[in-house]
């Protein structure tokens, strides 16, 4: 979604401001500091492979997690576009979020993004052949639904769910 | 440029502030998400070449742009550096910007980002043959000017022209 704006009331400013300033510490301070290596798995086609050991700054913690492939849960209806967003926790563990489909590209509303956790990258999913694309069945690179898979990584520091709503 | 000093001035402290804010969020709100491998152009060796498909996060939605390739505008005068930043908006147009050029390549300041763009990279040139580098007219690897042309790529949150400016 857009980010909302910055509040111009003077009301409660000072604990807005620190609110906001809050925010901005944790996108720098929950990041992923390598890439992934995101790509269709290797067991399971239908899941998405970890194919890099994968490191994560949290909150001053340095986590690592080895490569591993991930489940993706959710439908993406033929010719809607959606995202799959993989973040990891200072636990190492992965989790796979999809966002809502759109027609377009542009249109797709990324999901929140967990508190506490970074964005490893994500997956986008365009299925252009027959029928729709069914997270942990179709596999992704399926020569009937042709999802049209395209890994994207994310070693940077990024949370869009923090960003727009300042 | 150097960054501008924050104001410490109390009188519309809170103004400045939340002004200064909205800045940080614009940078963290656009952002190219993977690189777009910059080169020379294979059309037309006047021009810089996207060779990959890039993705970036443009306030909520997710913007793709195809293989390209921009054309510059501007001269560099030989023995001095420059840049030419190159740009994309929500609506896929790339825009190529030169700096103003400099003695050494530390001197050059960088162009103004335009407004809801995000930054690709840029390409330095820095002409040590003979003759001046004439955008849209000499080769980026022209034998004769020899522009000594480097690509950089910056698939982060990146924007001079807000961050220095806050």
């Amino acid at each position: 979604m857009a980010k909302a704006a910055i509040s111009t009331s003077p009301i409660n400013s000072d604990k807005y401001l620190r609110d906001i300033l809050g925010d901005l510490q944790d996108i720098f301070c929950y990041t992923c500091l390598n890439s992934a290596g995101l790509a269709i798995g290797t067991s399971s086609k239908a899941d998405v492979l970890i194919a890099n050991t994968t490191y994560g700054m949290f909150n001053g913690v340095l986590k690592g997690h080895t490569t591993d492939e991930n489940v993706l849960a959710g439908t993406v209806t033929a010719d809607k576009f959606n995202v799959f967003v993989l973040t990891m926790s200072v636990a190492g563990t992965i989790t796979v979020t999809m966002g809502t489909e759109a027609a377009t590209l542009a249109a797709v509303v990324l999901p929140a993004i967990p508190a506490s956790e970074a964005v490893i990258g994500f997956v986008i999913v365009n299925p252009t052949g027959t029928g729709d694309f069914v997270g942990g069945t179709t596999e992704l690179d399926d020569a009937t639904v042709v999802p049209n898979a395209v890994y994207v990584n994310t070693p940077f520091p990024i949370n869009w769910t923090l960003a727009e709503n300042l | 440029m150097a960054k501008a000093t924050m104001s410490t001035s109390p009188v519309m402290s809170d103004a400045t502030l939340r002004a200064s804010l909205g800045k940080i969020q614009d940078t963290l709100c656009y952002q190219l998400l993977n690189t777009g491998a910059l080169a020379i152009g294979s059309g037309s060796k006047k021009k810089v070449k996207l060779v990959n498909t890039i993705y970036a996060l443009m306030n909520g939605a997710l913007i793709k742009t195809t293989t390209a390739e921009v054309a510059l505008s501007g001269t560099v005068v030989n023995a001095t550096y420059n840049v030419f930043v190159i740009t994309m908006t929500a609506a896929g147009t790339l825009t190529a910007t030169m700096g103003t050029a400099g003695a050494t390549l530390a001197a050059v300041v960088f162009p103004a980002i335009p407004a809801s763009s995000v930054v690709l990279g840029w390409v330095e040139i820095h002409p040590s043959g003979t003759g001046n580098f004439v955008g849209a007219t000499t080769d980026l690897d022209d034998g004769t000017v020899v522009p000594n042309a480097v690509y950089y790529n910056s698939p982060f949150p990146l924007n001079w022209t807000k961050m220095e400016n806050l």
